[in-house]
């Protein structure tokens, strides 16, 4: 998707980092989803009881 | 350790998606949105220090006048420190402020709680919040509003997760009453220094020049969207800056009213409705909330930040008429209603930043952001207070049910026509406040670390 241009100088622990970028990315994702999907059932539990 | 923090060490290598920051921006905001779940602790804390309601509501407000302050007055250090460094701050401060609460609990002293929650983790809440806005606006030059409503849908999310998370939590350290506190603060103080330290380290800034595959940035401005640039000290002495602070005060204004009352105000609508019940449409004004975050400000991107408002302003304010002169006819009616109500709130939170950076550019939108959210401080007294206080006298006067409402609302459909004719007067920003050209070309780049030298 992206196309980015020459970034800026970097030292030895940079591509380090952007290797572990994705990967820390990707479980991030994981951890804001389950988090995200516990809230949500969490709270149409209780919204059941309102219409019940 | 400070240089691998500063913004140029997290300029994203060739081939970094740009879809792998928004997960660093949401577990910034979901973090920082618990303190939305804030009175879960309320009738615990009142039991344990032996005081007032009013006393621990404090802790609260005082969080959220921090936020706005601290929004206002560090907006241009987030920007220039770059997402890293901010989101850290963030996650140091918001997760020190629970260990602090928690040493007040624990010795008794309420003024540390104040201290700890309100004041230093209020300065994380505002550092967190504006922390990612203005890098999403960067890698998303394309959609700003689906990327700003991403993240800011966090901060609605957030309490959705602490709320349930925070009862399990009192329930397992005290059964359920003040004795796990202090446990609970010290647990989610740590959840959160995890989760938003990942996402600041997992945070990247495009490259200079950097564009999404096949678009191209506009050369021409487009109706209310510039391509020039506004400096952050500049943008506070436009008109617009300020019709837009109107447009968010009457906006949150009006949404705070119902949010605040809203479990005894169903109640108060409709004798049948427990406090269970209540309880599962709390929950419901917060899934709303949350959504119209995500859905309004994307909407936004297509049908324009101005017209996304006069729905927001509009809508909402004959939702709010319909609630006064019919509200107790039907509860469904009620509910869908102050669901709507809920929706245009969060949505006129997600779409503020995509108005700014329509109005004043990229350049320095994050530090623009903060100035305008003494917006949501001013809202957040002014809104409760005008229900409650209303809501009290109507009491006195020995009125009850929904008669004790009946006054806010109209009230409410009040400031949210003035909200309408503010953002009605809001006009793309004079060529006077514009950067030169030279400090519009890098409204793509990451090279914010001079801002002041762009000043005029």
């Amino acid at each position: 998707m992206s196309t980015p241009s020459a970034s800026t100088s970097r030292d030895a622990g940079q591509p380090a980092q952007d290797r572990l970028a994705a990967p820390l990315a990707i479980l991030l994702w994981i951890v804001v989803l389950v988090g995200l999907t516990y809230g949500i059932v969490s709270t149409l539990q209780k919204v059941v009881e309102l219409f019940s | 350790m400070t240089s691998f923090l500063d913004r140029d060490r997290t300029v994203a290598a060739p081939g970094y998606r740009r879809w792998l920051f928004p997960p660093a921006a949401l577990a910034v905001h979901l973090s920082i949105g618990q303190v939305y779940a804030f009175s879960v602790f309320k009738t615990p804390l009142v039991e344990h220090f032996d005081s007032s309601l009013t006393a621990i509501g404090i802790v609260f407000s005082i969080a959220i006048v921090m936020l706005g302050l601290s929004a206002a007055f560090l907006g241009t250090w987030v920007e220039r420190s770059g997402p890293r460094k901010s989101m850290l701050a963030a996650a140091l401060c918001w997760s020190a402020g629970f260990l602090v609460a928690a040493l007040g609990v624990a010795s008794d002293q309420l003024w540390l709680v104040y201290l700890g929650y309100g004041v230093i983790g209020g300065i994380g809440l505002g550092v967190g919040y504006i922390s990612p806005v203005s890098t999403l606006i960067k890698w998303f030059p394309d959609r700003p509003g689906l990327a700003t409503g991403l993240a800011i849908m966090g901060f609605g999310g957030g309490a959705l997760i602490a709320s349930p998370l925070s009862t399990k939590l009192l329930a397992t350290y005290g059964g359920g009453g003040s004795d796990g506190i202090a446990a609970s603060f010290v647990t989610l103080g740590l959840i959160y220094l995890v989760v938003m330290t990942l996402g600041a380290f997992t945070a990247r800034v495009p490259a200079p020049g950097w564009a999404p595959e096949g678009w191209t940035a506009p050369t021409e401005h487009h109706g209310m969207r510039t391509t020039a640039n506004v400096t952050a000290a500049n943008a506070i002495r436009t008109r617009s800056f300020w019709l837009l602070w109107v447009v968010l005060f009457c906006n949150v204004t009006a949404g705070i009213g119902i949010l605040e009352q809203a479990s005894p105000m169903i109640q108060d609508f409709f004798g049948s409705v427990d406090a269970v019940a209540a309880a599962g449409f709390v929950g419901l004004l917060s899934l709303a909330n949350m959504t119209g975050r995500f859905v309004w400000s994307s909407t936004s991107d297509v049908i324009g930040r101005k017209r996304m408002y006069m729905g927001y302003l509009g809508i909402g304010a004959l939702c709010y008429l319909t609630v006064a002169i019919a509200g107790t006819s039907s509860i469904v009616l009620f509910v869908v209603l102050t669901a709507a109500i809920l929706s245009f709130y969060g949505g006129g939170f997600a779409t503020v930043p995509a108005y700014l950076k329509d109005l004043f550019g990229g350049l320095q939108v994050g530090a623009i952001h903060g100035r305008l959210l003494t917006a949501w401080s001013a809202a957040g007294v002014a809104g409760p207070l005008i229900v409650n206080k209303i809501a009290d006298n109507r009491t006195a006067a020995g009125l009850e049910g929904a008669d004790l409402y009946q006054t806010s609302l109209y009230i409410m459909v009040g400031i949210l026509a003035v909200g309408f004719l503010a953002n009605l007067g809001i006009k793309a920003v004079d060529e006077r406040y514009h950067e030169p050209e030279a400090a519009a070309a890098t409204d793509q780049s990451v090279d914010l670390r001079t801002p002041e030298g762009a000043r005029r």
